[in-house]
Formats: C-alpha cells, structure tokens, sequence
C-alpha cells in the first residue's frame, strides 16, 4: 500500500510539474506583454527597460529555471496586470469559488447518483428515457448557453433572481445550477449504466433469496458494487467543474478565481496564468490520487494489487 | 509389436513467473503450472488426460500445440523436433478442438468460411477443389449443404461444435487435441459429439489427446487413460487395466467421487479434505500427500517417480504395489 | 403426511419482442417434510425457472406467473405482497446457486454475509452479538479454522468453500425448505463429492426439505427420493427415483439415461436424442418431445399428452404408455 501510493504520488507531481512546463510554453508563445503594459507612443527604449525588469530579454531556458527556483522557494511572482501578489490574489478570490463550486458539485453528485439509480431501477420506462434525454442535453449545452438562457428566463422575464454579483444567497442559485448541470448529467449516465450492469449479477439475486428488502438490496449491493465506476466518472468531472466554472465566473460575474485566471490570460499576465494553472493541476491530481487509493476501500480485491 | 510414435512429450516443463514487488523478501515465486511430464501418443490411439482445474492440463495442451512455448522439455513430432522449417507441416496434421463453441467460430465468417479457412493457409485449392473437400466433411458431421452459407449464430452449441471438428478434419490432420470439447454441452449433445469422434478415429485413424474432467467421458472414448495433479502425471495405464485395478490413491477418489447412477458405477467411497491446491505453493515432495489417506513421512520430503508396475501401468506413488499397502490392488 | 409446499398448475411465460415461451406450463408437485425432490432437465426445460418462480424471483420486465398457485402452508406465494416474500425468503424458504463465486457479494465479507441473512430477519441483532452464531454455522459447514476465515472476502476462498458459505448463509435461519439450483455445477469432481456429502448430511440432521436442480443423473440419484423430468417447460414423468432408474418409461428419459456415459459399463456407441430442443410458443399444440422421439404416433402431433398417474406416485406425459407399459 504504501509503495503504491508513494509512485502515485511521484506520478502526480510530475505531472503537476509537466503541466505547468507546457502552460509556460504556451504563454510565451502567444506574445509580449510589454507591447500593452505600456500606454500607447511609449518609446522602443521604455519598452526594453520594462522587458529587462520583467525578465522577459532573458533566454527562456534561463526564464524557466528562474520561474522555478521561483516558485519552490515559495515565491509566486508579482501579477503584471494587477501589480501584486500572485499568491494573495488568488486568495482573495478562492472563497469565492469555493462558495460556488462545492455547492455545485455536491448537489452534481447526489442529484446525479439519484436520477441514475432512479433511471435504472425503472429502466426502460418512461421516467428513464425522460431522465436520460435530459442528461444528453445537460452535458452537450454549453455551459454559458445554459447561464445565458437561464439569465433571461429568471432575471429578465420572470425577476425573480439576480444575475450578477455575490451579495446574497439569491444570487448563488443560478450560477450554481448552471454549474452544477454538466457534471450531473454525466454522473447520471454513468450511475445508471453502473448499476444497470450490477443489478443482473447473481449476487443480487443471492442477497434478495436472504430476505432483504429491495430497496435494502439495491442501495447495499447494488450502490456499493457500482461505486467503481462511478467514482472514476465523478474524479473526471472535476476537470469538467473546473473549466465550467471560469465560463461561469465570466457569464455571471461571480467574483471568484475563474475570472481572475481568464482576466489574467487576456491580459498575458504569465504569472497569474502560470499560479493558476498550477493550482487547478495540482487540485485535479490530488483528488485522482485520492480516488485512486479509494478503489482499495471500494474493492477488496484491488486491495491484492496494492501489496 | 512396436508401435509409431506419432507425438511425444518429453519433460515437459512450464513455469511462468510471478511478478515481485521490491521490497518482498525471498526467492522469486513461480506457477509451476507443468511441472515435469512426459507422454507419448502413438498413432491411432486416443490418450485422455484427466485433472481437475488448476492442474495444468490446458496449458499442457498449448504446449503441445507450440501455442506456448516450454520452460524445459520438447516436444517431438514424428521423432523430430518442431522448428520454423516444419511448423506449417505440423499445424497441417495436429489440430486443436476447443470448449466453448460460442466463442471459438468467428462470429463474422460464414460457414463455409471457417471451414475452408485452413484449405487457404496450406493449400492453393481453387473453390470448387475446396468445396470438393468440404461437402464429405460436412456429410461426417451430419450437417446439411445448406448450412455452408449460415452464420454461427444460427446454430446451436452442438452444432456450432460439430462445425468447430469439420474446421479441423479438412486438413486431413492425424491428431487432434481436444480440450473439454464436451463440457459446455448439453448430455444428450454431448453423446452425438462423442460419437462422431469414435466414428472419426475408426474412419479416418485420428490420434486423439483428449483432455476432460469427466472421467466417464474419457473411459467412453480413449484407449489409454493418463491422470494429471498439480502439473504431473499421477497414473497412466490402459483404459480397462485402470478401472479394474486402480492404483493411486487420487485416481480411486476420482472415481469414488462420481455420483452413481447405477449399481456398476459404484465404487468404495474415499472422500478426499481440502481442495485442489494452487500451484503457486505446491506442497513439498509428492503434490498429493496433503489430500492422500494413506500419506506417511516420505511423502513430505520425495517426489515419487513414475513406475511401471507391470504392462504400461505407470504409477507415481511411493507405496503403490508394495505388499501390505491401502492402495494394493483393490477396487 | 402433511404437504409443506404444494404446488398448483404453475404456469410461467417469458415474453419476448419474436413471441411468448411457456418457460413452465402446468407444472404441479408436492413436497413434505424431510423428503428431497430433484428436478431434473437439460438447458431450456425451465427446472431453474420454476425454482425461482416458487420464490418471486423472476425478472417482472419480461416474465410473469400466469396461472398457478403456490402454497407455502396453505399461503400462496404468488400473490404475496414484496415485504410478506421478503420473509418468507431466508427463513422458510432458502435457495443456493450454481456458481457460488458470483452468487457473493464481492465486497463484503462472508462473515457480513452470513449476518446479513440473520438481520434480514431479526432487526435488532448486532453483529458482535452473532458472531459466536456464525462461527457454528461455518463449523457446520466444514470450514477450517472459522474464526481467521470469517473476516475474509468471498475472492480469498476457493469455489468448495464459498458454496459451503453459501450453504451456511441459507441454513442461518433454520428454514424449512431449500432449493439447491446446481449446487456443484461449476465445482471439481472432488470436491463436489464433499459438498454433496454435507448436503446430504445436513439435510439428514435438520430434517430439511429439499428441491435439487440439476442436469446431472448422478448427482441428484445420490440426494432424492423422488424425481421430476422436465422438457420444454413441463414435466415428462415423475416418480421416486428407484422407479424410474430402474424403469424409465418415458422415451426422452430412456433416451437420457442411454446417453450417458458410464464408468461402469463399456458401450460402442453412445445413444444420442436425434434433433435438438426447439423453441416454443404458446400455445402448444404437440407434444413437446415429438420431433425427436423414437416412438411417435399420429396423435403425437396434433395434441399435447397431459400427465397422468396417481398423486405423489409414479406419473407420465405420453400417449404410448399406458399402465406403466409402451404401448
């Protein structure tokens, strides 16, 4: 057990580290900064003195291993844009996100396991392909379609939500519904597909021949034995959250770390963007990692594969 | 009389390791799955290989087929070793018989695909050449002309099986291996497939390997019977010779073990303790003397050879025949 | 004797999108204390299918008891309530399975298993409170060393000893009847002699009623004391087993019983059933063996034979025996 979860670990920060390597990459390639930092009819010599204090005259190999050293020294750089540090920036606005995202992401999960088990105990019936087709919808609508259309339906026509802002709890509902939507209908999909293929086992039958409720045999065998699969869909959507909620950010204006990142690229501040990404990398990987160990909790037989 | 060795085995050893993690001490652990055997078969004879699972008859099998290679040991065809120069000759005339007729007929071919696929990879028949050979081995199967243009899925398990045997017999092969080819059927299947394969062996003078759990099955078919534990050979003897007078003590609880039907089927009840065991973690010395009723200290420390107590009648036991001992001579 | 199970013209159809199967048709039998029924068939015939009609274990999107009474001391089953089946289930009436590997839940142990079936009908009991009891009943079964074994996972034991756990799990709540679907099916030669032995044993000592479903001759002359032929969904002859070993009436059970394999006998030629077993739909107008029998008449394809004979004697569906004679 504890060889596997040292290589997972190493696994996961090299990957951290490769992500944050190639985001790098990918904002310098997309141009200099100095070109608008500085107001217009700045002069080619203010510009050069700007790119020397900011490093960026430097050759990129001596860019990396600076940034580097940089960041494991703890040291997360000073935002080009907003003239401050990186790191408290996001601090600022993490609550924010936070507020938003596990909200989301809980409803996602327990609203997605229900209408899945729902659909797949009355598979077939008219509630199951009303829940599915809902589900496809769900998860190809684009997120900021769903805000916008959600936007005019409840703040314009119907008055009853604001659609901007954090002031009240009113204003969490819309942004997080429409966060929350993606992520669920998937982890519907897969809930029911999971438990579709577990109710046909003959342990099913087995535990049934003992006397045991259905409603007992379904949630203790038949929950339990699909929560493999759907774990995984559930750790995959975390990406899915993520992304979703910078779209979100942006459409309602939620103050949160998302429209700092998008404001940041926009603005080719590269030490924002670069904290950023790192910070959603390493998040992701932790919580695949944390996965991961749960499929020994999940499935004795894994467990075999951990000694 | 001599007779002509069509197929031997000799020593025959398969190991496959087990992966090791860094940190786990000792030596590194292998599945002897084969774990010494020698065999001949010769030509125009059925031999039955009899085990329970885990005992490496399947792999045995592959073995034999070059499907596998092995850890120790060759495998003679002919007298002569199989190499790249004579594989296509013997993938010709050895052939293989599989268990589960639902998944050994590719789902996509039609009939009378599968059953000239072996005519395309030896030969360079035209279609009527090839369909000159395959309506009599449709005629030996007992299956109309009009299943040539059907797909597998038509069929049922034991035609899908009979299918299966005309795959093998266009060839004109001179062995098959054939690996519980009865045991997904049906009792009143099986019987017809059984004998077809009696019917073949007497026209066509096939060798069989037959490979089976079912001891009923196999005294129906084979001439001499071979009985396999954890990767050896435990007993091998002529087919009326080992159920007259039976020897090892794992083969009487095999036999003991059948449920009977009629009064002729019963024999002296021996119930073995504990189950078969895995082949990770053989037991020391003979395999068997865990489960044996008549196991005594040499048993833990020496594995017993294979002897020949007289006709053939080989035995690997370090009491069999001795005067005074359980296993002497009695049914 | 008093019938503890009778069981009234069970009928049980699948339906399928081509037609519908009379998976069982008509099928009637009795069963008292302490005898052991076997039915007896090959793939198709329904004998698993009318084991898990008896206990409301069909899957209701495609299948549904039509007709038929099932009375559990007087009380049918077919019309009980989901809750009124839920204890029945365990406590009266208890069902082991073919592969026993699959029939446990994977991620439980044996030991929540077995207590499982205990709580199931007794809410208030603890685990810590049955453990002593689960122990018993895994010595009851012949498991070594229970009380390291008790906390292991159905994956960490051989097929000989999760059957033996499944044995233990139907037997915690003493019930009065168990059906065994296949118990040694998928299990070695050896060690389905074990398991057969303690089945015998057990049921000896509990005085338990007993339904063996098997396609296997040998194993269910070695348990029952009467039999149940079934082919095509309904029964072809019944009687104790001594009968009808000694003197199968029925072609498709003479056919049966020549076509096996013997250890004890030496035979040229196998007989095999010519045919295989065809589909049917309802309703059934022929009797269902005719295509493949080695005796038909004319009558046998216009009409389906009904079953004839003394209750709880020796019975037969054929229009050529008559009075225990082929006619």
């Amino acid at each position: 057990m504890l060889q596997f979860t040292v290589k997972r670990l190493l696994k996961g920060l090299f990957c951290v580290w490769f992500i944050w390597s190639l985001v790098f990459c990918m904002v310098r390639v997309t141009g200099d900064p100095t070109d608008w930092m500085l107001p217009d009819g700045a002069t080619e010599e203010e510009m050069m003195t700007l790119r020397t204090a900011l490093h960026l005259d430097e050759p990129m190999a001596k860019q990396y291993t600076d940034s580097l050293t940089d960041l494991l020294k703890g040291n997360s750089g000073e935002s080009y844009y907003y003239k401050r540090d990186v790191a408290e920036l996001y601090k600022e606005r993490m609550g924010a996100t936070l507020t938003l995202a596990i909200p989301a992401f809980t409803l996602a999960i327990l609203i997605g396991i229900f209408l899945g088990t729902v659909a797949a105990i009355r598979h077939d019936s008219l509630i199951d392909r009303i829940t599915m087709s809902g589900a496809i919808i769900g998860y190809t609508l684009p997120s900021f379609c769903l805000g916008i259309i959600l936007i005019y339906i409840f703040c314009l026509k119907l008055r009853l939500l604001p659609s901007s802002g954090m002031d009240s709890l009113r204003n969490l509902v819309l942004p997080m519904v429409t966060l929350a939507v993606s992520p669920l209908a998937t982890i519907a999909r897969f809930t029911r597909s999971a438990l579709l293929d577990v109710m046909n086992r003959e342990y099913i039958d087995g535990a049934r021949m003992k006397g045991v409720s259905e409603l007992a045999v379904t949630i203790r065998h038949g929950i339990r034995n699909s929560l493999i699969p759907v774990v995984t869909g559930i750790g995959m959507q975390l990406g899915t959250l993520i992304g979703g909620a910078v779209v979100v950010e942006t459409v309602f204006s939620w103050p949160g770390v998302g429209m700092l990142l998008v404001t940041a690229a926009k603005e080719r501040d590269f030490p924002t963007v670069q904290y950023g990404i790192l910070m959603v990398a390493f998040s992701v990987n932790l919580v695949n990692i944390l996965i991961d160990i749960s499929y020994g909790y999940l499935d004795p037989r894994i467990r075999e594969t951990f000694k | 009389m001599s007779r002509d060795i069509l197929l031997e085995a000799k020593n025959i050893k398969k190991y496959f390791p087990v992966k090791k993690k860094w940190f786990q001490g000792g030596p590194a652990r292998t599945v002897k799955a084969v774990d010494g055997i020698s065999l001949q078969i010769f030509r125009g004879e059925a031999l039955g290989l009899i085990g329970e699972s885990g005992c490496g008859k399947s792999t045995f099998s592959r073995v034999v087929m070059q499907l596998i290679p092995p850890t120790e040991g060759e495998v003679l065809y002919n007298g002569k070793p199989v190499t790249g120069k004579n594989i296509m000759e013997f993938r010709r005339r050895v052939q293989m018989v599989f268990q589960d007729p639902y998944s050994s007929l590719d789902p996509r071919m039609n009939v009378r695909d599968i059953i000239e696929e072996p005519l395309r990879v030896h030969t360079s028949m035209t279609a009527e050449e090839k369909l000159a050979v395959v309506k009599p081995v449709l005629e030996q199967i007992e299956l109309p002309e009009e299943t040539l243009e059907k797909y597998p899925h038509e069929f049922s398990g034991g035609q899908r099986q009979r299918i299966g045997i005309a795959r093998v017999l266009v060839t004109d092969p001179e062995l098959l291996v054939c690996d519980e080819p009865v045991s997904a059927l049906d009792v009143s299947i099986q019987a017809s497939i059984l004998n077809l394969f009696k019917k073949m062996q007497k026209e066509r003078g096939l060798s069989y390997l037959f490979i089976s759990h079912d001891l009923s099955v196999v005294k129906h078919l084979c001439d001499r019977i071979a009985v396999m534990y954890l990767g050896r050979i435990v007993e091998l003897a002529e087919k009326k010779e080992l159920f007259a007078n039976t020897l090892h003590p794992y083969t009487r609880a095999l036999m003991s073990a059948i449920p009977a039907i009629r009064d002729s089927e019963r024999r002296e009840k021996i119930r073995l303790q504990g189950e078969p065991p895995s082949p990770i973690d053989p037991p020391s010395g003979c395999a068997f003397h865990v489960r044996c009723p008549y196991a005594r200290a040499v048993c833990a420390e020496q594995v017993p050879p294979l002897r020949d107590m007289g006709g053939g009648h080989l035995v690997a036991c370090h009491f069999c025949g001795k005067e005074g001992t359980p296993c002497s001579n009695s049914r | 004797m008093e019938n503890l199970l009778e069981v009234k013209h069970l009928t049980t159809y699948y339906y399928t999108r081509m037609r519908t199967v009379p998976a069982v048709d008509d099928v009637s039998f009795t069963l008292q204390k302490g005898r052991v029924l076997g039915i007896v068939g090959e793939s198709g015939c329904g004998k698993s299918t009318v084991a898990r009609s008896l206990v409301g274990l069909i899957d209701s999107s495609y299948t549904k008891i039509v007709r038929g009474e099932v009375l559990l001391r007087g009380k049918d089953l077919t019309k009980a309530t989901p809750a009124e089946l839920c204890e029945v289930r365990g406590k009266q009436i208890s069902m082991i399975f073919q592969d026993p590997f699959v029939s446990l839940s994977p991620v439980y142990t044996v030991g929540d298993q077995i207590f499982e079936v205990m709580k199931a009908h007794n809410k208030n009991l603890r685990y810590k409170d049955a453990v002593p009891a689960i122990l018993d009943l895994m010595r009851k079964v012949e498991i070594p060393s229970p009380e390291q074994r008790i906390n292991d996972y159905p994956y960490q034991m051989s097929g000989g000893m999760q059957q033996r756990i499944m044995i233990a799990i139907a037997l915690a709540c003493n019930p009065d009847i168990l059906i065994a679907d296949e118990p040694t099916t998928a299990l070695d030669v050896t060690v389905q002699a074990q398991v057969l032995d303690l089945l015998r044993d057990l049921q000896d000592e509990y005085q338990m009623s007993v339904i063996l479903i098997s396609h296997n001759l040998g194993v269910i002359a070695s348990l029952c004391d009467h039999i149940m032929i079934m082919y095509g969904g309904v029964v072809v002859e019944e009687g104790s087993t001594e009968e009808i070993f000694r003197n199968p009436l029925h072609p498709y059970t003479k056919g049966l019983l020549a076509s096996i394999p013997s250890i004890g006998e030496d035979k040229e030629e196998l007989y095999s059933i010519r045919g295989s077993v065809p589909v049917f739909g309802v309703p059934v107008t022929r009797c269902r063996f005719a295509d493949r029998c080695d005796y038909p008449q004319e009558c046998c394809f216009r009409q389906e034979p009904e079953l004839t004979g003394p209750d709880g004697g020796r019975k037969i569906r054929c229009f050529r025996v008559k009075e225990g004679k082929m006619v």
